[in-house]
């Protein structure tokens, strides 16, 4: 019995260190915390502010949506049939008669072709990749890549 | 450690503690409370917007892409009562610069000072427009920087603090009145009425959504996206539209007409390159929409049905052909007289004209020539060939209001033997110019009958779609086609018709119809009426005219027949057709 007391003096510690102990282990869970808590609030600020960010583009878009279309209709009115007539009698054209036109051949011209106003298609798009693929495939995967990569003469 | 430090930073840990406790017990609380699903709900009507996604409405474009209606931003001007300062200025501003009601205004928006508004909002007007708009932004920043304190007649400083603008879309027609019978209008509900705006109404308003938007920034990626409205690139040609217009606006007026109609078709497709009708009104005043029309005034008579008269002599006389009844010089002897069914049929002037071929039938529009023609067919094949150009059915241009006319057939309760020897040369038969020109697009397209339609092609989902043309079937052979278009064009001239046109050789017909009343054909008014199409070789249009009651001459000959020729010669040079000699020697072999 004694033996054991004498075994669990010796390695038994101050009480000063054990005070260190707890107040270091108490300090440690706090940085800890608060690193979590500074990295949460920085995630959900940048979120927000990207979320802001967001909504105040959905506006611009929205807004620029109206201002085309507004423009279009502007546009349209100041070169309405009726609008056009007007400036043309102005320059001093005239409406020809049939007897009036020329008519020529023009090899290759096969005639007014109706409005296409749809958008043109958009390219095809290039897939690029921005992160080297070692960094996303796992661990035993790239030991077998590197095992298997073909050696030099 | 001493035993006052322990003390305190016993008592200090258990302070804090407690709150925490408190904290967490409050959290707990909030969790299982009774009025949570109340709380939950003013969270919502807070953190959450209510918002009605109103797509833009799509365009509608010319066949070249001239926008024919479109969308302008215009605004909506309301006051948010909760940041409202004086409501006194609000309503003075609203009745100066909106002409609204001032005390109306005022009792609407003014709650006094401890009373809480029942709403948040109040609109003062909707649709201004933008000019508008800066005049009254303008009136408001000089109210504000201006005003005296304590000057407003309640005491309080003049102040518009609380009025606010919305933006939105608005239609739009650039053009104003042309082509407004083809399309119609939008009301301020966004519903389409007559024309293309209400053919296509859901297809151009695509689809609105009402939805709960969060106002929480992390929830920002779940505002719902809505697609535009599909726009329409119509086969009007804008120019042809406008002089077609034109022309029709003169004629009327030249012949002292109610109104009238004149529709140009490519006869090799179905499109419709103008549609003209009179009247036509402002479609950017569309509320005035009853000044124009009267009750039972047809907002397009170009898809209106009336009797046509001689016109339909064209469609009786292509049957026969087609049916072998008669040949193109099958001779008639015409006694001035013939008794069809119990009824004696006479000629348009009550004269007897001899012995006449089929193109003499024509030429000098012989009712009696053509009862018999009729009658040579018989009932059972000459309503056959009216079935199955169309007639009794709906054109199916895609145009609302369209009517389908009366056809009345053997068997019906309404029809008589002797309506064989009227419907030969138009009368008792109601039909629409629109159904005229389909059915003899079939004589201009070698026998191919195709659909009339003002749809070109629709955009959607920014992909073009083209609308094919189609064929609405084949009721006659192209020989008889080809035989009865030169029939025509001989016709016309050797009756030196003012229909003519130098230069161009084309096939056409008059007609003039007397107009049944009560009593019967009683009135002297008649309806005037011209089909033709051209060049006869190669047809590249086709014009029907119609003018409603002329008071300068009951014929359609006098008064309709030279619009036709008006009209092709403005069309040749807009269509860029060459002169039948110059066209034929540049043909490349």
């Amino acid at each position: 019995m004694n033996r054991v007391l004498k075994i669990t003096q010796a390695y038994s510690q101050t009480p000063w260190r054990k005070q260190v102990q707890g107040v270091g282990s108490f300090l440690a869970i706090l940085v800890l915390g608060l690193v979590i808590a500074i990295i949460y609030v920085n995630v959900s600020a940048e979120a927000a502010t990207v979320g802001l960010d967001i909504q105040e583009l959905q506006i611009t878009v929205e807004a620029l949506d109206r201002s085309i279309a507004d423009k279009e209709a502007k546009l349209a009115y100041i070169t309405s049939a009726v609008e056009m007539e007007k400036r043309a009698e102005k320059m001093g054209f005239q409406a020809i008669t049939p007897g009036q036109a020329l008519y020529l051949v023009i090899p290759g011209y096969s005639g007014r072709t109706a409005a296409v106003l749809a958008p043109p298609s958009a390219p095809a798009q290039v897939q690029t990749v921005a992160l080297s693929p070692d960094y996303s495939i796992s661990l035993v995967d790239w030991i077998k890549k590197q095992l298997y990569l073909p050696t030099g003469p | 450690m001493k035993t006052d430090q322990f003390l305190r930073y016993t008592a200090l840990a258990v302070m804090f503690g407690v709150m925490a406790l408190a904290i967490i017990g409050k959290l707990v609380q909030i969790q299982v409370f009774p009025q949570k699903e109340e709380f939950e709900k003013l969270n919502q009507y807070h953190s959450y917007e209510f918002r009605t996604l109103e797509p833009a409405r799509g365009q509608i474009y010319d066949r070249w892409g001239h926008l024919l209606a479109g969308n302008e931003e215009v605004f909506e001007i309301g006051v948010d009562l909760a940041s409202m300062r004086n409501p006194e200025s609000v309503a003075l501003m609203a009745s100066t610069l909106l002409g609204k009601d001032y005390t109306e205004t005022l009792n609407a928006i003014d709650f006094g000072e401890d009373e809480d508004a029942p709403y948040l909002y109040y609109r003062l007007a909707d649709y201004i427009p933008a000019d508008k708009k800066a005049e009254i932004e303008q009136y408001i920043e000089r109210i504000d920087q201006n005003s005296e304190p304590g000057t407003s007649a309640n005491g309080k400083t003049h102040s518009l603090v609380g009025v606010v603008f919305r933006p939105h879309l608005a239609r739009t027609y650039p053009e104003a009145t042309l082509g407004s019978n083809i399309l119609g209008f939008v009301s301020q509900e966004n519903l389409g009425y007559f024309g293309v705006e209400q053919h296509y109404n859901n297809l151009l308003a695509g689809i609105s959504k009402s939805v709960w938007v969060s106002l929480d920034p992390n929830l920002a990626a779940e505002i719902p996206e809505t697609s535009t409205g599909a726009s329409l690139v119509l086969t009007i040609d804008r120019e042809i539209q406008a002089s077609v217009e034109e022309i029709l606006d003169k004629a009327i007026q030249s012949s002292g007409a109610e109104g009238g109609t004149i529709l140009v078709m490519d006869p090799k497709t179905g499109d419709m390159l103008a549609m003209a009708s009179n009247p036509r009104m402002d479609l950017n005043e569309y509320w005035r929409v009853g000044d124009f029309f009267k009750t039972d005034q047809p907002f397009n008579l170009g898809v209106h049905s009336y009797e046509p008269g001689s016109v339909f002599k064209v469609i009786t006389m292509a049957s026969a052909l087609d049916s072998g009844a008669v040949k193109r010089n099958t001779t008639f002897l015409d006694t001035g007289a013939i008794n069809v069914g119990g009824i004696t049929i006479h000629n348009w002037d009550w004269g007897a004209w001899g012995q006449q071929d089929m193109t003499g039938c024509l030429q000098h529009s012989l009712n009696v020539c053509l009862a018999w023609i009729a009658t040579q067919m018989g009932a059972n094949t000459f309503y056959q060939y009216l079935r199955d150009f169309g007639f009794g059915h709906l054109s199916g241009v895609e145009l609302a209001g369209e009517v389908t006319g009366h056809l009345k057939l053997p068997g019906d309760g309404d029809w008589y033997v002797a309506d064989l020897g009227t419907n030969s040369f138009g009368q008792g038969i109601s039909v629409t110019p629109i159904q005229m020109l389909m059915a003899i697009s079939a004589v201009a397209n070698n026998g191919n009958m195709m659909v009339p339609h003002v749809v070109k092609s629709v955009i959607n989902q920014d992909r073009q779609f083209e609308v094919a043309p189609q064929i609405a079937g084949t009721p006659i052979s192209a020989q008889t086609a080809h035989t009865l278009t030169d029939m025509l064009a001989i016709s016309l001239e050797q009756e030196a018709s003012v229909a003519l046109v130098e230069g161009y050789r084309v096939a056409g017909k008059t007609g003039t119809a007397e107009i049944a009343g009560e009593g019967g054909y009683t009135s002297s008014l008649t309806n005037a009426s011209f089909v033709g199409w051209g060049p006869v070789d190669d047809p590249q249009f086709l014009v029907y005219v119609w003018l409603q009651k002329p008071t300068t001459s009951p014929w359609g000959s006098v008064v309709a027949a030279p619009v036709f020729s008006e009209v092709v010669n403005r069309l040749v040079v807009l269509m860029d057709i060459p002169p039948d000699g110059i066209r034929q020697a540049m043909v490349v072999p």
